[in-house]
């Protein structure tokens, strides 16, 4: 059932084009709206190859969510307490979410140059930080995939659902903490020796909407009256409970 | 109920929201205590960015003392006076603890030392105020009738103020010091300080119990409508959504803490407010000795991702 839509869409959208591109993909769903009862969101990504001419080909799909800066502080041991030390870095513009998904189990096969060459995976990630000297980079961008793990912002269990020899599917889950902004949707198409072969760019817009966008906006466009009405609002309802009591 | 809250990112349970803010409401009514000891883990427990829970907190905290605030001063239970004189302290003390927090976030470990020394203040007070108000439920048994309040040298220091709630004629110098204290503590620590200027209140100004309960939520009222707008005006971090629920339960709670109270006696008051002192106490030595899930903090400086 799930590949009616599936299959109406390969011979409406992707056929035409499929002869130029040995590689097409498109997202179902290309923007995802936060509203009051959100609970987490899908990215359904589906697409074609070209594998007459290209048999046995690997394909990899990795999703980068909208950037931010961060900063990673690590906690010691001071005589038994578990406190923030000063072991510290900052994260520039490092991605909100990650995912990635394959049609094959393990990419050790292909060459690491490749990989690193295109980006893919976390480890060939590169991620700007403050530091001149990035002697322990790789020690923070684990805690950073932990944190991310720990709260469904890590995904890499996903893989890419080949039917027939032409047509792909995969899926990867948003959780509700989902930051929201423009998700980048990279995917690669290399051959059985692990050269590039095509690649294709997508994007999936999240947003708030509704109540949450508004009231979301207006504390960063009035940052001073949202707070002067939050303080004001918290004064009237302690007012009215207070009025309330009286009376009972 | 799962609701999103905007501003934090994330759905979260209406009714978790709504009774975690009936039992901080009612310990604020109660003991005059903010609650943020109680809030803050547990809303970091939700999955709520540290910066979003204290800031949003300082909201609810608003309403519940506020709440709390009125139901008092219609008992005639709030020193005007006092809490004015404790907050011209407060007021500087907070805004030199920010830049103390500064320099000392530049030289680095220092903050471990001040968090160490608050846990190390916390047993002391709480273990002391359970002494004292165990000795003196002893007494009131056997019928000894106490003395209004101690006099120490620190009320003779000059500049005398007759405080007429409070039944005090002393120095203006003690609560302007106390005031002072707590407010940098605030700054520095992220806590309102009701755990330190409640008890110091007692012991070291000799105020009426029921009355440090109702001055102290005034203060807590100022101190929270502040640091409010300023919370959403330097880092857009205050839920609304988040403290509209929370502040549902906390008014409510506040009344049924106020009522509560006003039948008890000073030293009974005292004696289960030492208890919470010393479980807090408890629970953030814990904190700190127990290996963490993570072994490191994320904070976003982009807060508006």
């Amino acid at each position: 059932m799930k590949y009616c839509i599936f299959i109406f869409v390969f011979i409406f959208h992707i056929y035409p084009s499929w002869a130029r591109e040995p590689l097409l993909t498109d997202v179902v769903d290309k923007d995802i709206n936060i509203t009051a009862s959100f609970d987490g969101a899908k990215i359904v990504i589906y697409g074609a190859i070209d594998t007459k001419l290209h048999k046995d080909s690997i394909l990899i799909i990795n999703i980068l969510g909208p950037s931010s800066d961060l900063k990673i502080r690590k906690k010691e041991k001071f005589w038994g307490a578990w406190l923030a030390g000063n072991n510290e870095m900052v994260f520039e513009d490092a991605p909100g979410y990650f995912a990635s998904a394959s049609n094959i189990d393990n990419l050790d096969s292909i060459d690491d140059s490749i990989l690193e060459e295109l980006q893919i995976g976390w480890s060939n990630l590169i991620i700007n930080t403050n530091l001149s000297e990035n002697n322990n980079i790789d020690d923070y961008k684990n805690l950073l995939k932990i944190f991310y793990k720990n709260r469904g912002l890590y995904q890499t269990t996903s893989n890419i659902d080949v039917l027939g020899e032409t047509l792909f599917r995969t899926e990867f889950l948003l959780p509700a903490i989902t930051p929201t902004g423009t998700y980048n949707v990279k995917s690669f198409l290399l051959s059985n020796n692990g050269k590039l072969i095509s690649s294709w760019n997508n994007s999936v817009k999240v947003s708030k909407e509704g109540l949450a966008e508004g009231l979301y906006d207006y504390s960063i466009e009035h940052p001073f009256l949202y707070g002067l009405l939050a303080a004001l609002g918290a004064i009237l309802a302690g007012y009215i409970a207070s009025e309330v009591f009286r009376r009972i | 109920m799962e609701i999103y809250l905007p501003i934090a990112g994330l759905p979260i349970n209406f009714f978790i929201l709504m009774s975690l803010g009936l039992v901080v409401g009612f310990l604020s009514g109660m003991f005059g205590v903010g609650g943020g000891f109680l809030m803050t883990p547990m809303l970091m427990l939700l999955g709520i960015p540290p910066a979003v829970a204290v800031a949003s907190e300082a909201n609810h905290i608003l309403a519940a003392s506020f709440s709390g605030f009125l139901a008092h001063m219609r008992r005639l239970n709030v020193d005007f006076l006092m809490g004015f004189i404790l907050l011209t302290g407060g007021i500087v003390g907070s805004i030199l603890g920010v830049f103390l927090l500064k320099y000392l976030l530049n030289i680095g470990q220092e903050k471990i030392f001040i968090s160490l020394s608050y846990i190390f203040i916390l047993i002391f007070v709480g273990a002391w105020m359970l002494r004292e108000s165990l000795s003196t439920l002893k007494k009131t048994n056997k019928g000894k009738i106490n003395k209004l309040h101690e006099h120490i040298w620190l009320h003779g220091l000059p500049f005398k103020i007759k405080f007429r709630k409070s039944h005090l004629y002393i120095s203006i110098i003690p609560p302007i010091f106390i005031g002072f204290v707590v407010g940098v503590l605030s700054s520095i620590m992220g806590v309102g300080g009701g755990f330190i200027l409640v008890p110091a209140m007692i012991y070291i100004l000799g105020m009426p119990t029921q009355v440090v309960i109702g001055t102290s939520l005034l203060q807590i009222v100022f101190v929270t409508f502040v640091s409010t707008i300023m919370h959403s005006y330097i880092n857009q971090t205050v839920d609304v959504v988040l403290s509209s629920l929370l502040l549902i339960g906390a008014v409510i709670g506040a009344q049924i803490g106020t009522r509560v109270m006003v039948k008890l006696k000073g030293e009974q008051i005292r004696f289960l407010l030492a208890i919470i002192i010393i479980i807090v106490a408890t629970v953030l030595v814990g904190e700190i000795l127990v290996t963490p899930k993570e072994t490191f903090i994320i904070e976003n400086l982009k807060e508006n991702i």
